[in-house]
């Protein structure tokens, strides 16, 4: 039976048997299913069990051997009948493995738009989560860090936002499971990461999923893209051992200057000399009274304070990564411990990690094997408070040069700012996030017939989160007696997944074909206790409070049950086809709309594979064309989102029921139609690669928080209206400038996107009264009143009254808003040079913005010219002064308003080009680690974020800050918001790496 | 051999099949009910559930967005001319005391969405088929309770968002739009119109009058008869209705079991309401934040001090008058409990300290009092001083004044009291609990530059709204900044 095929493709004429065994150079263990083919004819096979192959070929021609993953191999047919092969791993060409959806597939092969992201070196790069060790260096996938805080949400954007309300984050499957992603943490602070949990050392590869042909596998939850993450695996042979370790400092990138105590005093007595009346500011109180009242005694006694320095801290990191891995023929196992400890910028924001991995594959029999992949992690964190709270430590920086950090009477913290001194919290407050995680996955396959095998994985994911919250007696709002909040989530996150695959070559034909079932859960309980009144300051449990003051729980599942299958089918290595569907149910929809089908089909032409390109061959290596077209799914809305809700209330021990939610009862799947059309080409054997991609995106039946006039005793429904669209090109480049002794190779990548907000079937939205929801213009723009500079004859701030009219007033009310600029950027991208040369090697990575604006929503307090006590900006120097002058900071007056309203002066470029990432390392001659029974010693220096080119006035272009009790709705669309919020550090790094 | 790896490979199948079988059938799994809320027509379906529902309502009343805070600071912030300043950092209440609000402000837009929020409740309570669920007292009750918030709410809010009820006039000036049926799916919530001031007073007097008449005379701490009364009393009043307003105002106060508190600040911060409480918010630890205290509050634990009264006003008070008291020995640590004057030297470590405070809102977590039988006489007095002849209940204007003058250890005047003297009492007595802009207004009064009509003291229809209902017009300062 397993030989029938052969036979099926045995041609005639002088054929000579050829056999032989493949096998794999890393570990000499046989290449199970290698491909075998004759070289222009219809002649193949693969090889079995053993990697053993048989084949008949006229003498003179060539055979090829291909293998994912390996070099592929050719061997000319001569008088040996025996050929056998050896397989070398193949990182980084055309015949790259690439995890896809429910198995994995030759990069040369795909059909859709799949990135592999280079994983080399991310180890070393000192940031808190992967995505930001990532930035940079895909095309079409915009990451943004929302601040310089440990541990928080970072935005990641395929392609552009695909959704208005509902969930833009993309899915991560971590070794098959989806995991959870979204913030747990108290909505009263920024979001934090779940993602930054995953120890990057243990990380092998990831996987980007950018279209619908590759995306469609995973359905309801595609739209935003797929981010596939494997971890490692040991492979046969002696046991590795390899040792990490990184040390750094780290600094804030960048500072904003601030009045000192001259300019400040200068500024406000103008300011205040500007609405007095015979003497008297406002008509009410001499100046001395007013300096005194607001600022406080201090004003006079010659203080000069620099409150930004007070809200950092000097950053450090230690991290250290030992791992093992090897096996035997059937056993192979991977393991590791890491421990990261790092110290942010911020006063009080701290973060240590500890994580512990086994990863175990056994072949049991030769048709049964199954792994075990497990992860324990712990991840502690100091956080402080979020960006628009008085405690939050760069919010110091409002308080005035003239009052000092301790008061000189009592040696303590001033209290007498004019703002809360914040330092206080962090003296006497608790902020502790700890959060516990295992993961765990088993899968077993089963080889049923020689090409069918079933598979079935069941994941876990557990995560468990606990905050602390003490705020002492002295603190903001906690007085008399202290207040603490304990809080808890736990998810419980489980998949079940059960497969067949059928892998079956007919001579130049070769099908793939998958299909099966997929169940997750995903079980959230939690608690929230707050209680005030602690005897001393030394008690911060709540088994020490006199009272309660807010409890809570929940508990929430979700859902999914999905049925998927995909076909790929490749002709002759040159024709490939794919086409796949799932079918997926969600707990989140009604009963009519829960099941939404999201089918796929893509196609491959490797043109360079025809005879009629043999010509241009030395030139042009390789060129594909690739076009998929498919549906995905969004469903990332909150659960029972369809239902009319009550909810229990308490109204002062009373217990009440309150409406919460409109029926909705028709709400179903969000939909995204992508088309994709791609161009993969090499140049000079392949010294110059490259991809190039265009997109274009539609989301129909948007799940839409829909706006309705509050007169119905609502504010808003989740609807299926409305459409938008993105659509842009993309490419990377990747060139090997120089091979040999001295290595520089060059990687390039550039997106271009533009979102459009066709239909929203309604009024405009907006969280903020800021970033908006507009038809005709990109999410989230900015639509405010345009600023007009100032009156050069009486300092007035001027606005337009109307878009595209000349006309100003000085009267706000009067000036109608107008979009003035989106906070998308036009393009992005990152470009990378790698040097080696005599055991030193050289990375340098620089990522880059433009064309997005940020709106400084502190602006109105920091940027105010001396509209109230607030140090200001050093710009605001520059106000009108007299009749004449020419500024765009009008004149000073203290409490009057004058330009402080919410308008375009607040509003920037965010373009900017920012050295990411600068690594330098040595790695010790061979011959010098063997004496020391080392395999590897490398040592390496390195720098992030050394350098931010940006015409952005605040700390730092790479900015959101999305507000507190936030929905997904308005994280989606507040972006490019800046309010205190903390540049990204600059951290340099020394470490070293050993293997042996 | 052979048979052997036959079996094995059976196993496994048989072993697959059922896995597939059995997951293919779990549809089910996807019916997951909510656990910690109900639907409507749970929550509209039992006796018990929809009294829960009422208790819902009076949680929406007491937001701060309205009742709990936000209409005691529109009329506080606009009325001042330089008793109250304030001394914070928002722009919203720097807008109002300026007396130039954008349309944007989030204050406004949050009242609207919050009194609608409660109107719709009340509307959903008032429903036939809801009410036939309750026995029939029950359901008097219930739908007295209902009528009395919506009624309340209607008349607050044409107050702030109408030009001025003109006595005698057409009031033909938009009001606000007046929604009677509740909004029980996506396809009932439609764009409406603003009435005119004249029908969202009728409406608001209907409701009060009808709550009036099917409320009982107590009921926990829930609306009465008298709260009703009370109400209508302080419309009557607005509308210029002395004859009725002085009726009302004396039904409390005569048939009532109200009480005034031994002395003036007694009447505030308490844990239960005092037995001078006609209708207070209920407050305790769990409950939200008091804006009132935040705003007005300087101590430990409660308040920004952001509304600061001036020396000025308290320098208008007798010396021995508990009402403009100062407390000038406070320290840091003291919270509402150390307060034993009317006003204090704020030590509250957020934002502002050192400045005069009132006492009236000195913690996060008491009740609110928005109705006060120390009101009830003096619009007993206004009323009657107004509508000579009428003589409603057994005091002169003159005694009734000086019953409140006398609690706060007043001196008393020899009478008859003036116009002058009953409306400076009002003010000394109810300042900052909201009564003031509307004060003004009724009395035609300037407020600094502005006539008592102005636009600009008006609240303008909030942004979000005009742009979500093209129905709507907004009010016209707000667009010629006339």
């Amino acid at each position: 039976m397993v030989i029938s095929c052969i036979m099926v493709f045995s041609a005639f004429g002088q054929q000579k048997t050829i056999t032989g065994v493949i096998t794999d150079k890393s570990d000499g263990l046989p290449v199970i299913g290698a491909i075998v083919i004759v070289q222009g004819t219809s002649v193949g096979t693969a090889t079995d069990m053993n990697g053993r192959y048989t084949i008949s070929a006229e003498p003179g021609k060539t055979i090829v051997y291909r293998y994912i993953g390996m070099k592929t191999q050719e061997r000319v047919v001569g008088t040996d009948a025996v050929i056998d092969i050896q397989f070398e791993l193949d990182d980084v060409g055309l015949d790259e493995v690439i995890v896809v959806g429910y198995g994995s597939a030759i990069k040369r092969e795909l059909t859709g738009a799949i990135t592999k992201v280079e994983t080399k070196g991310i180890a070393e790069i000192p940031t808190a989560s992967f995505e930001s060790a990532i930035q940079g260096k895909t095309s079409g996938v915009f990451i943004e860090q929302a601040s310089g805080k440990l541990g928080e949400t970072v935005k990641m954007r395929i392609r552009g936002s695909s959704s208005v309300s509902a969930n833009n984050q993309p899915l991560y499957v971590v070794d098959g499971v989806p995991i959870t992603t979204e913030n747990l943490s108290n909505s009263s602070n920024q979001p934090t990461s779940p993602l930054a949990d995953l120890a990057m050392t243990d990380v092998e590869s990831i996987q980007i999923l950018k279209d619908a042909s590759a995306a469609a596998i995973y359905g309801s939850r595609a739209s935003n893209g797929v981010v596939i993450i494997q971890t490692k695996r040991g492979k046969s042979g002696a046991t590795k051992f390899d040792v990490q370790y990184t040390t750094g400092i780290s600094e804030p990138s960048r500072l904003v200057e601030w009045l000192n105590a001259d300019q400040y005093l200068e500024l406000f007595n103008e300011s205040m000399d500007n609405v007095s009346v015979d003497g008297l500011v406002w008509d009410w109180l001499p100046k001395e009274d007013i300096w005194e009242i607001y600022v406080g005694e201090t004003w006079d006694d010659g203080y000069d304070t620099d409150w930004q320095k007070e809200a950092f801290q000097k950053g450090s990191l230690n991290r250290i990564n030992v791992s093992a891995s090897g096996g035997s023929e059937n056993t192979r196992y991977y393991t590791g411990v890491s421990y990261d400890d790092t110290k942010g910028i911020l006063r009080g924001n701290n973060m240590n990690k500890m994580s512990a991995r086994l990863n175990l594959d056994q072949k049991a029999t030769e048709k049964l094997s199954f792994g075990v992949q497990m992860n324990v992690i712990r991840t502690e964190m100091e956080r402080v408070e979020n960006d628009n709270a008085f405690a939050t430590p760069l919010q110091l920086v409002a308080q005035s040069p003239l009052t000092p950090v301790y008061d000189p009477e009592t040696g303590e913290l001033n209290t007498n700012t004019i703002y809360y001194n914040g330092l206080i919290s962090l003296r006497d407050g608790i902020n502790n996030q700890t959060s516990f995680r295992s993961l765990a996955n088993l899968n077993a396959s089963y080889n049923i017939l020689k090409d069918l095998a079933f598979k079935s994985e069941f994941g876990t994911d557990i995560y468990d989160l606990r905050e602390k919250n003490f705020w002492g007696r002295e603190t903001i709002g906690a007085g008399p007696a202290g207040e603490a909040q304990n809080r808890s989530v736990r998810v419980i996150n489980y998949n079940w997944e059960n497969y067949l695959t059928y892998i079956k070559s007919f001579g130049i034909h070769h099908l793939n074909l998958v299909g099966g079932m997929s169940y997750q859960q995903s079980d959230m309980t939690g608690s929230d206790i707050q209680a005030k009144g602690f005897p001393t300051d030394d008690f911060t449990n709540i088994a020490n409070a006199a009272e309660a003051t807010s409890f809570s729980s929940w508990e929430n599942t979700t859902t999914y049950l999905s049925y998927f299958a995909r076909a790929s089918y490749k002709i002759n290595e040159k024709y490939f086809f794919t086409l796949s569907g799932r079918v997926d149910g969600s707990s989140r929809f009604g009963v009519d709309n829960r099941f939404g089908f999201f089918p796929a089909a893509s196609a491959g032409w490797i043109i360079t594979e025809e005879n009629f390109m043999a010509g241009v061959k030395n030139v042009l290596s390789y060129l594909k064309l690739r076009a998929s077209y498919g549906i995905t799914g969004n469903s990332g809305i909150p659960d029972y989102a369809h239902l009319a809700l009550y909810t229990g209330v308490n109204y002062a021990g009373r217990t009440g029921l309150e409406v919460v939610q409109l029926q909705s009862s028709e709400l179903g799947w969000e939909n995204t139609a992508q088309l994709d059309v791609g161009l993969d080409f090499g140049f000079f054997n392949n010294r110059l690669t490259g991809e190039f991609d265009y997109y274009q995106k539609t989301t129909t039946d948007l799940l839409l928080y829909r706006t309705l006039p509050s007169t119905s005793g609502f504010t808003g429904v989740w609807s299926n209206v409305g459409e938008l669209e993105n659509k842009g090109i993309e490419f990377s480049l990747h060139s090997n400038n120089f091979t040999g002794k001295f290595v520089w190779t060059t990687d390039f990548n550039m997106a271009f996107n533009k979102n459009t907000i066709i239909d929203i079937n309604g009024p405009e939205i907006t969280p903020n009264a800021i970033n908006y929801v507009i038809e005709g213009q990109p999410i989230g723009v900015f639509n405010i009143v345009k600023y007009a500079g100032v009156d050069p004859d009486n300092g007035d701030a001027l606005y337009f009254v109307e878009e595209g009219s000349d006309e100003t007033t000085n009267n706000f009310n009067l000036a109608s808003r107008q979009v003035v600029g989106s906070p998308n950027p036009d393009f992005s991208g990152g470009f990378n040079n790698y040097f080696e040369y005599a055991g030193f090697d050289f990375n340098v990575l620089i990522s880059f913005v433009y064309g997005n604006k940020v709106y400084n929503g502190g602006g109105v307090y920091q940027s105010a010219n001396g509209d109230w006590f607030d140090n200001q900006t050093i710009d605001q120097m520059n106000r009108w002064q007299n009749p004449g002058d020419i500024t765009d900071v009008p004149q000073a007056r203290l409490g009057d308003g004058n330009g402080t309203k919410v308008s375009s002066r607040y509003l920037y470029d965010g373009s900017y080009l920012r050295f990411r990432n600068l690594n330098l390392g040595y790695t010790l001659p061979g011959k010098l680690t063997s004496r020391i029974n080392m395999s590897s010693v490398r040592v390496y220096i390195g720098v992030q974020n050394l350098y931010t080119i940006t015409n952005y006035k605040g700390w730092d272009p790479e900015v959101n800050y999305t507000g507190t009790g936030r929905s997904t709705q308005n994280t989606n669309i507040i972006q490019g918001y800046d309010f205190y919020t903390a540049p990204q550090a600059r951290t340099y790094t020394l470490g070293i790496n050993l293997s042996f | 051999m052979i048979m052997k790896n036959m079996i094995n490979k059976y196993k496994i199948g048989l072993l697959i099949v059922p896995v597939i079988v059995m997951l293919f059938s779990c549809t089910e799994k996807l019916e997951i009910k909510p656990k910690q809320s109900i639907d409507a027509e749970m929550a509209l379906s039992t006796p018990e559930n929809i009294k829960t529902t009422l208790v819902g309502a009076y949680l929406q009343a007491s937001s701060s967005s309205i009742f709990g805070s936000t209409f005691n600071e529109y009329s506080e912030l606009y009325a001042s001319t330089g008793d109250l300043r304030f001394m914070g950092t928002y722009q919203q209440p720097r807008e109002f005391i300026n007396k130039e609000a954008s349309t944007t402000n989030s204050y406004v837009a949050s009242s609207w969405i919050q009194a609608y929020q409660l109107i719709n409740t009340c509307n959903t309570l008032l429903q036939d088929d809801v009410l036939s669920i309750l026995d029939a007292g029950d359901a008097e009750t219930v739908k007295g309770e209902a009528l009395f918030l919506r009624g309340w709410t209607i008349f607050e809010m044409t107050r702030f968002f109408g030009l001025p009820y003109e006595p005698g006039q057409a009031n033909s000036q938009p009001g606000i739009p007046i929604v009677l049926t509740p909004t029980l799916d996506v396809s009932d919530a439609v764009p409406v119109a603003r009435n005119t001031v004249a029908e969202c007073y009728t409406r608001a007097t209907e409701d009060l009058i009808m709550a009036r008449d099917l409320l009982p005379g107590e009921n926990d701490i829930y609306a009465t008869s008298f709260a009703a009364s009370a109400v209508l009393a302080r419309l009557y009043l607005q509308m210029g209705n002395y004859n009725a307003a002085a009726t009302e105002a004396n039904k409390v106060i005569q048939n009532g079991t109200f009480s005034l508190a031994s002395t003036p600040l007694k009447a505030f911060n308490n844990t239960e309401n005092s037995t001078e409480d006609i209708f207070a918010i209920q407050k305790n630890a769990t409950s939200e934040t008091s804006w009132l205290a935040v705003m007005y509050a300087s101590l430990s634990g409660a308040g920004r001090g952001d509304y600061e009264i001036q020396q000025v006003f308290l320098d208008r008070f007798s010396p021995s008058d508990l009402r403009g008291m100062y407390q000038s020995n406070t320290e840091s640590g003291y919270t509402i409990d150390q307060i034993t004057m009317m006003y204090y030297k704020g030590v509250g470590t957020i934002l502002n300290d050192g400045g005069i405070n009132t006492a009236k809102w000195g913690n996060y977590y008491r009740n609110i009092s928005l109705i006060r039988l120390a009101e009830m006489y003096l619009i007993r007095a206004e009323a009657n001083f107004e509508n000579p002849g009428a003589d409603i209940g057994p005091n002169s204007p003159t005694q009734d004044i000086n019953l409140i003058r006398g609690r706060a250890n007043a001196p008393l005047f020899a009478g008859p009291v003036t116009r002058t003297q009953i409306r400076d009492e009002r003010y000394f007595e109810l300042c900052w609990e909201g009564h003031r802009l509307h004060d003004l207004k009724r009395w035609k009064m300037n407020i600094g530059s502005d006539a008592y009509d102005a636009g600009n003291l008006i609240l303008p229809i909030p942004f979000r709204e005009m742009e979500v209902n093209d129905l709507l017009v907004q009010n016209e300062w707000y667009t010629s900044g006339k």
